[in-house]
């Protein structure tokens, strides 16, 4: 045992202590410990000095020697925490030893009868009061027992053992001395003792406060309600809470449940049996009314207390303001009405999808849109309701947006249900959440289909009234120089006539004057033609079902004149499909090819003009060729053979307009006119496209030609 | 005045061919002397002056002294025909007079940003119509100089 050791046994430390005090015997035995750790050195030390004290020493000596071993072992004992133990054995003896030394060294009166003080103070210590009184009456009773001998002289006579005059003074002020050190020990522990618990107390305090200031900031109050006790317990946070004051009385639990929303008691009333009756958490949102009349929404959670037997003791718990969550739930509960009748109300499609394009959300305007329901629409791809050519341009833009730039619009084709394609125009919008991270997309649509086919009906008027005016200008143009032109040759030759007749010059007059007729042969022509121009490609008859072998066997005929005089040879397969148009000016479209293959034969020795037609099943149209063996066009000037007076040999007779008609016809009828030739030389081949006939109740022919049934 | 031994030339580029008729007929009166080389459309134009295909001889296609001109011409237009002479170095120097129906602005407008030489509009009456044609060969025969001219010096 170390010095420091030592010292801890005197002189504990806080921590020690308090460790020691949670336990009743360990307090005993820290007391037990140093005072009779004292008591057995005193003891050894008397016992030396008793040949000084006593004449005879023998028996003070010895009953020295016995107490200094007692009060040893009780140490012992006490060291190992048997206290209980080392309190008998260390009190039972010191009573043995002093009654029997009393006994021989002149009863009541001897010096030894002062141990019972400490007999009666070590009792004191090790069993409280009942060992202290118990002690006192054993001593007293020795003491009457000594008094009873000494009065019936049964006493034993006072033998040499008698004390010197120095044994009285010393053993009345060693008893004293250690009775001072045990008051001091005593003393000492308890001090220590007061002063651990004064801690505990404030520590106790300050987790009061603590708790105090928790509820206090969660707008909370605690209670505690005890089942022996019939009566709640209320924190002073409740008043507050619930609109009272403390000086108006205090809060019970009759007080508490009328201030209890009507509307609510019955709920708050059948979780608090349910609580009690199945022992279960409790737990229950309610209103109160204050009495300022406002209503404040509460959150009440309890637990209870059960003991050991499993028979409830009580609960406790908390009431906590939950009215600003409850407003905010009310609040987004009612934009949550305004959003969804918003969304389900406008004259819109509303959905929200994946980066992918799976859906999340539709609307019912969606659902009608594609006539599906929704629980089939949300997590189907958008993407397969817009035609595949469209999806990657939808995509690219959707890709595009960012937090910075969370919108974007754009119109295009969708598929609906029965199969036709509309337009649609979308805001697409990108949702952040709370931490600006991309969530999903929302996108708001409206079918723009009839607008649309509106723009594109007025972006074809447009088109075709520029294309008119282009030709207009071009024909006013044409015109003025085409109808100018035989008007200075007929000006010129008149001229020379009337100059030649004046000078009697006859030869060469016929000659003009031929040239005259022309001329105004000519002017008639193209105003023919302009008249019939103009007549074309504005009003189209009824269309109807033609035999294209038989249009072009009557257009051949119309033109029998030019191609017998050039001997032109027409090679007209059978089976040519049919067509479907205005017969008259089909065959005025035919008329003007077939003329305008056989002037442009040049010195041809076999010419020949090839009809071949095959039908286009994929746009129902018929693609007609009238190929020739002429002298072909160099490849320069193949889309100027179409234009208005356009004549690429001024040696060939015709005023241009052939053509240009032909174009503005096929074109009526939605077609397309072109030429090929791979030059001069190598013959011409005019192609052009017709609609087919539409389809009425008859089978396709097999392997996509067209059957002519004639 | 030109009273010159070789007779100054003409290239007429006009596809009518009665007022082909009419011109040939007030220039080779005209006092004068002139030979006319016709040609029907623009792409025999630039062969001639080019000499190519058939006038590749320098002796049966020499220079013109002058290009009578005309708009409208089949396979390639006279505007056309006038960009070619007048962005050829060699032969940019050639005056190239537009003799043609068309009064329209834009056509006069875009012979002049071709640098054509003069812009003249076919009169309908014969009085004005011949006495047009005299006053061209009187002009551009007879007055104008150019360079490399012979006649200069003599």
């Amino acid at each position: 045992m170390n010095l420091q050791h030592l010292s801890a046994i005197f002189w504990p430390d806080r921590l020690t202590l308090r460790q020691m005090f949670s336990d009743e015997r360990q307090r005993v035995a820290v007391i037990f410990l140093p005072i009779l750790t004292v008591l057995a050195i005193t003891s050894a030390l008397f016992s030396l000095i008793t040949p000084w004290l006593y004449d005879a020493p023998m028996i003070p000596f010895a009953a020295a020697t016995l107490m200094t071993a007692i009060f040893g072992g009780g140490a012992w004992l006490a060291r190992r925490g048997k206290s209980d133990v080392a309190g008998w054995v260390v009190c039972g003896s010191l009573w043995l030893v002093v009654t029997i030394v009393a006994l021989f060294t002149g009863g009541a009166r001897s010096s030894a009868t002062l141990h019972y003080v400490m007999v009666a103070l070590l009792a004191g210590i090790g069993f409280g009061r009942r060992g202290a009184t118990g002690a006192v009456l054993a001593s007293s009773a020795a003491l009457i027992g000594f008094w009873g001998l000494e009065v019936t002289g049964r006493l034993p006579l006072e033998t040499p053992l008698l004390a010197t005059l120095l044994a009285y003074p010393i053993m009345l002020i060693v008893t004293l001395l250690l009775t001072g050190i045990i008051l001091t020990i005593v003393d000492v522990q308890l001090s220590a003792a007061i002063a651990a618990t004064k801690e505990e107390v404030a520590e106790r305090a300050r987790a009061e406060q603590r708790l105090r200031l928790a509820l206090l900031a969660a707008r909370a109050g605690a209670w505690e309600w005890e089942a022996a006790a019939r009566a709640v317990r209320w924190s002073p946070e409740n008043y507050p809470l619930l609109g009272l004051n403390p000086d108006d009385g205090p809060l019970t639990f009759r007080r508490w449940r009328q201030l209890i929303h009507p509307d609510d008691r019955d709920s708050v009333q059948m979780a608090i049996d349910r609580s009690i009756n199945q022992q279960a958490d409790f737990e229950v949102e309610f209103r109160v009314i204050l009495p300022d009349g406002t209503i404040r929404w509460l959150r009440g959670i309890g637990q209870p207390v059960v003991n050991a037997d499993g028979v409830l003791q009580g609960m406790y718990g908390l009431q906590i303001d939950i009215t600003a969550r409850k407003m905010i739930e009310a609040e987004l509960r009612r934009n949550e009405l305004y959003y969804r009748s918003l969304i389900e109300d406008l004259p819109a499609l509303v959905c929200r999808f994946q980066p992918d394009g799976t859906l999340t959300f539709v609307n019912d305007l969606y659902c009608q849109t594609f006539q599906r329901s929704r629980e089939s629409l949300i997590g189907y791809n958008f993407y397969e309701l817009i035609p595949a050519e469209q999806r990657e341009q939808v995509a690219t833009g959707i890709a595009q947006l960012s937090p910075d730039n969370p919108t974007m619009e754009h119109e295009h084709e969708v598929i609906y249900p029965d199969g036709s394609i509309g337009w649609q125009r979308w805001v697409n919008r990108l949702l952040l959440d709370v931490n600006g991270e991309p969530l999903e997309y929302q996108a708001l649509g409206i079918d723009i289909t009839t607008r649309k086919k509106a723009e594109l009906e007025r972006e074809r008027l447009i088109a075709e009234l520029e294309a008119r005016n282009a030709e207009l200008e071009r024909f006013t143009y044409t015109v003025s120089h085409d109808l100018k032109s035989p008007l200075i040759t007929i000006k010129g030759f008149a001229g020379y006539i009337q100059r030649d007749l004046a000078n009697g010059k006859l030869d060469r007059i016929p000659a003009d004057l031929q040239r005259i007729t022309a001329a105004v042969d000519r002017m008639y022509q193209l105003l023919e033609d302009l008249l019939h121009l103009s007549r074309a490609g504005r009003q189209l008859s009824a269309p109807e079902r033609i035999s294209l072998g038989l249009l072009i066997s009557e257009a051949a005929a119309g033109v029998s004149g030019r191609l017998a005089e050039r001997n032109v040879y027409l090679h007209l397969p059978p089976n040519l499909p049919d067509v479907y148009g205005d017969r008259t000016r089909l065959r005025e479209v035919f008329q003007n090819l077939l003329d305008n293959a056989a002037k442009f034969m040049g010195d041809q020795p076999a010419p020949q003009i090839w009809i071949e037609a095959q039908f286009l099943a994929a746009d129902r149209m018929v693609l007609a060729r009238v190929r020739d063996n002429g002298i072909g066009i160099d490849p320069r000037h193949h889309r100027r053979v179409f234009d208005l007076f356009e004549r690429l040999d001024q040696r060939i007779e015709g005023t241009g307009l052939g053509l240009a008609l032909a174009r503005r016809i096929v074109e009526a009828h939605g077609g397309r006119i072109w030429v090929e030739s791979e030059g001069l030389g190598k013959g011409a081949t005019f192609c052009l496209t017709l609609p087919a006939p539409p389809v009425v109740e008859e089978t396709t022919p097999k392997g996509g030609t067209y059957e002519n049934r004639r | 005045m030109k009273t010159g031994v070789e007779p100054a030339v003409i290239l007429l580029v006009e596809d009518n061919p009665d007022h082909t008729e009419l011109m040939m007929r007030v220039l080779t009166d005209h006092d004068i002397p002139n030979h006319i080389i016709h040609v029907t459309d623009g792409e025999a134009a630039l062969d001639y002056l080019w000499r190519r295909a058939q006038f590749a001889d320098p002796a049966t296609s020499p220079q013109p002294h002058v290009v009578l001109l005309d708009l409208k011409l089949p396979r390639l237009s006279g505007l056309e025909v006038l960009r070619a002479i007048k962005t050829s170095v060699e032969m940019r120097h050639i005056p190239v007079v537009v003799v043609t129906t068309s009064s329209a602005e834009q056509d006069l407008r875009l012979a002049y940003e071709r640098h054509a030489n003069s812009y003249l509009v076919k009169p309908v009456d014969f009085q004005q119509f011949t006495q047009m044609l005299q006053d061209v060969g009187n002009y551009w025969l007879g007055w104008n100089r150019q360079p490399g001219d012979p006649l200069l010096t003599a």
